[in-house]
């Protein structure tokens, strides 16, 4: 099998398993460990706020560390309606710099879950899996998104990339996890850690625990 | 213990023992000692003593020397751990049941002779003598299993005047059947320290050991001892490592962090001394203070672990201390003088000096520890250690966490010692701050000792640290009060609980005055303790009783002091919407959610009731 069409399974397996909490619990559950995870992933000094319910949405503001001054804040309405609005508030008198990344479900997105499942070779796929491949498709959502941009100024830390095109609102907030991270030997640590957590998770096609997502490597 | 494969491992007091924690975390030592072993091992034909002090390493070099020569004791009695008096019924036990284990995993129940009634509680076949040995070593903890230990050492105690010549007896027996003679390990002999009434009930045992090829693992004191028992003995001294050894655990610790601390690296191995477990602590708590962005954590590094290993401990005689001071020599003579309580022993027993080298006949080099308050007052402004700081601190001055400490000018070093060798105030969320990675995980075996004024307040922080070690994932906290009881020792209480299943953190709060023996006991057997998480909650103005005691356990525990106002560290507010989002999500018991939000809730109770009255 192409090895491009391996890693098409293991992208739709990994936002599955890792970033698709159902209920409305497990979704709060999911952010909570989220939040509470940041505080040691980034070396900062406190825990974000719990979210809260505002707007029919889930919501909450996060500080990122403070070397690298950016804050943003999440509202998740639904799997495929989000908004995230990230801000950087510089220390003198200048303005603010706010934009916002927004998933609007009304608009046409490609399905690929359904090409995958007519195609219907997955099984295959996952056995002929590499831990290459596994490498490739993490690095495309969270380490090094294909498509992404970089803050020029006034924050100039390159090895920050946004990615551009994540449908998914829990792995969007990952990914800011792993590129706010300001330690690099961290970053390094996750990513071997992200292979081998989400292997074990497509072999046994279950969903990884969220607590086991959010460890510290 | 879990190890982490890709990060950081912090965990002291825990020796690397497997096959994989070698692979990983193991660097071969810089001294003579681990090739003196290994040869003992395959040529020695006399009993060994194998010593060091506190936290050198000891247990490490000598699982590796088995691991690595495939020379491994066919018996290993560990005296720091199996018993749970400190009579030499006890010790016995210990021995005959390891013996017994022997010969009932090798088949020789029925070649062997052993007496009448204890056959019977052993029974007739091997597998039954196992099972009773686990029962009666409390492997298993139960009524019957301790029955079965009593009775046993009932037994023995009838008995107790032939128990030397039947141990000949059997290990005659075995060394016929194996056709070789025999190698057995004695573990744990170096919490006993000399002239004390603990290691004169072991006296007897380690009589009959050195007829034997055994090796023993002592305190460097008991090198520097001459009884009886050490007559033939070959002696392997395991001295401190120099600063680049250190340096390179502390890489091998860090894992892919160790760019990350590249300038702390050198400064706690120069304040290590040499001690690998002083340098492991140093680490962890340098690494707490920094994740608290603490401008100087390294400095409150040494605090604390200063606190954790010398407040309200005994010190040796201030002469002795300015004499090594001056001249950087023990005459190591004056350890086994007798009525010596106040100088060598004790200085190297609790690691106040450090022992490096032989200089000539009994005079050993040997330093003041570097993180005492001797040492630090002392240090002179061109000194390694003050060279080392200031280099750091000009390193760190330019970034905004840098030391706030001015080290260039005179007398800087009171600010660090004001608060050395005492404990240090700290209030919860200090505390959690320090101790959230391990809280907040099941994989970590920490230990922590909180002192408290009142109970009430105790009551509360341990329903607030309940609450936060369930952040992540669910872990069950065992609670109870230890007393004072004739008829059940300390000990004897804290192995009840802690054999029991499924329990994440066990939580002990002592709330009697305890004799000293029973204190003793802890300190003797603290390797019952070594891979639990525990917190133990002692009254603040019994703590020095304690501490004074534990010169040996107190390795094993990080040691805090609670403020206690607590309405000055939380915020009713921040509680309330922590609250207010997790109660939804806890609607099962015995998960991770109900327990926080149970325990959170008496948190915000109490704190209402303070502040409104």
């Amino acid at each position: 099998m192409d090895s491009n069409i391996v890693c098409a399974y293991l992208w739709e397996d990994i936002i599955r398993l890792g970033f698709s909490p159902s209920s409305t619990n497990d979704k709060k559950r999911w952010l909570l460990q989220y939040g509470q995870s940041l505080k040691e992933f980034w070396e900062t000094e406190s825990y974000p706020t719990p979210p809260k319910v505002h707007k029919n949405a889930l919501s909450s503001t996060i500080d990122s560390s403070t070397h690298i001054g950016l804050s943003f804040e999440y509202a998740i309405t639904t799997i495929d309606k989000f908004g995230i609005t990230l801000m950087h508030s510089p220390p003198v008198n200048d303005k603010e710099l706010i934009w916002m990344h927004d998933m609007d479900r009304q608009y046409f997105n490609f399905p690929n879950q359904h090409f995958l499942t007519n195609h219907n070779q997955r099984q295959q796929a996952i056995r002929q899996m590499s831990d290459n491949d596994l490498g490739r498709v993490i690095d495309s959502l969270i380490i090094h998104p294909t498509p992404h941009q970089h803050i020029e100024s006034p924050i100039n830390h390159h090895e920050i990339r946004i990615g551009g095109g994540l449908l998914n609102p829990f792995l969007y907030l990952f990914h800011l996890r792993f590129q706010l991270c300001p330690d690099q030997a961290r970053r390094e640590l996750e990513r071997t850690r992200l292979i081998e957590l989400f292997k074990g998770a497509i072999k046994n096609n279950q969903p990884t625990s969220i607590n086991c997502l959010m460890k510290i490597p | 213990m879990d190890r982490n494969k890709f990060g950081i491992n912090v965990d002291e007091g825990v020796a690397l023992s497997s096959e994989q924690e070698f692979q990983l975390l193991y660097i071969e030592p810089d001294f003579d000692a681990k090739n003196i072993l290994q040869n003992w091992l395959s040529n020695g034909d006399k009993p060994a003593l194998l010593g060091g002090q506190i936290g050198c390493g000891k247990t490490t070099l000598i699982d590796y020397s088995f691991y690595q020569s495939q020379i491994k004791p066919d018996l290993t009695f560990y005296f720091d751990k199996e018993s749970l008096n400190l009579s030499p019924i006890d010790s016995w036990s210990i021995i005959f049941s390891e013996l017994f284990r022997y010969i009932a995993k090798h088949q020789l129940i029925h070649l062997i002779e052993v007496p009448a009634d204890i056959k019977i509680i052993l029974g007739n076949e091997s597998q039954e003598w196992l099972d009773s040995i686990s029962e009666i070593r409390l492997e298993f903890f139960s009524s019957q299993s301790i029955i079965k230990n009593k009775t046993f050492n009932q037994q023995l105690e009838e008995i107790q005047r032939f128990l030397p010549k039947l141990f000949e007896k059997l290990v005659h027996c075995i060394e016929h059947h194996k056709g070789s003679e025999i190698f057995i390990f004695a573990s744990g002999v170096d919490k006993f320290e000399p002239d004390t009434t603990a290691y004169f009930s072991l006296s007897e045992i380690l009589q009959s050991l050195s007829k034997y090829k055994t090796l023993f693992e002592v305190n460097a004191v008991h090198l520097f001892w001459n009884d009886p028992w050490m007559q033939n003995t070959q002696r392997i001294f395991i001295p401190a490592s120099k600063d680049g050894w250190v340096e390179q655990m502390l890489e091998k610790r860090l894992g892919a962090y160790a760019d990350n601390y590249k300038q702390e690296i050198p400064l706690i191995a120069k304040f290590s001394g040499g001690i690998p477990r002083q340098a492991l602590r140093l680490l962890d708590s340098f690494l707490a203070e920094k994740k608290n962005t603490k401008a100087n954590a390294f400095l409150q590094a040494i605090e604390k672990v200063n606190c954790d290993f010398f407040a309200f401990a005994q010190r040796p005689e201030n002469a002795l201390l300015r004499s090594i001071q001056r001249n950087s020599l023990l005459e190591t003579s004056y350890i086994s003088l007798p009525g010596d309580n106040e100088t060598a022993r004790r200085a190297i027993f609790g690691n106040w000096v450090i022992l490096h080298s032989q200089q000539h006949e009994s005079k050993w080099n040997t330093v003041l520890n570097p993180i005492i308050k001797d040492s630090l007052s002392q240090i002179l402004s061109e000194s390694p250690e003050a060279l080392l700081l200031k280099k750091y601190a000009e390193q760190k001055g330019i970034s905004e966490t840098g030391l706030d400490i001015n080290i260039s000018r005179l007398n800087w070093q009171e600010e660090l010692i004001t608060h050395i060798e005492a404990p240090l105030e700290l209030n919860i969320t200090e505390i959690l701050g320090i101790l959230s990675s391990a809280l907040l995980s099941k994989q970590r075996a920490d230990r922590v000792i909180i002192a408290y004024e009142n109970k009430q307040t105790a009551d509360i922080v341990r329903a607030y640290l309940e609450a936060k070690s369930n952040s992540y994932e669910y872990q069950v906290w065992l609670h109870s009060p230890i007393s004072y009881k004739d008829n059940n020792s300390i000990l004897h209480q804290l192995i009840e609980h802690i054999s029991k299943q499924n329990i994440d953190i066990f939580s002990f709060e002592f709330n009697d005055e305890f004799p000293i023996d029973q204190l003793q006991e802890l300190n003797l057997r603290r390797d019952y303790f070594a891979d639990k998480q525990m917190i133990w909650w002692i009254q603040k103005d019994q703590l020095s009783n304690y501490l004074s005691k534990w010169t040996q356990l107190r390795q094993l525990f990080q040691v805090f002091i609670l403020e206690e106002d607590l309405l000055r560290s939380l915020s009713i507010e921040e509680i309330d919407n922590d609250l207010a989002f997790m109660r939804e999500l806890a609607d099962e018991e015995n998960t991770s959610e109900y327990s926080y939000v149970k325990n959170l809730e008496s948190v915000l109770e109490y704190l209402k009731v303070v502040k409104h009255g």
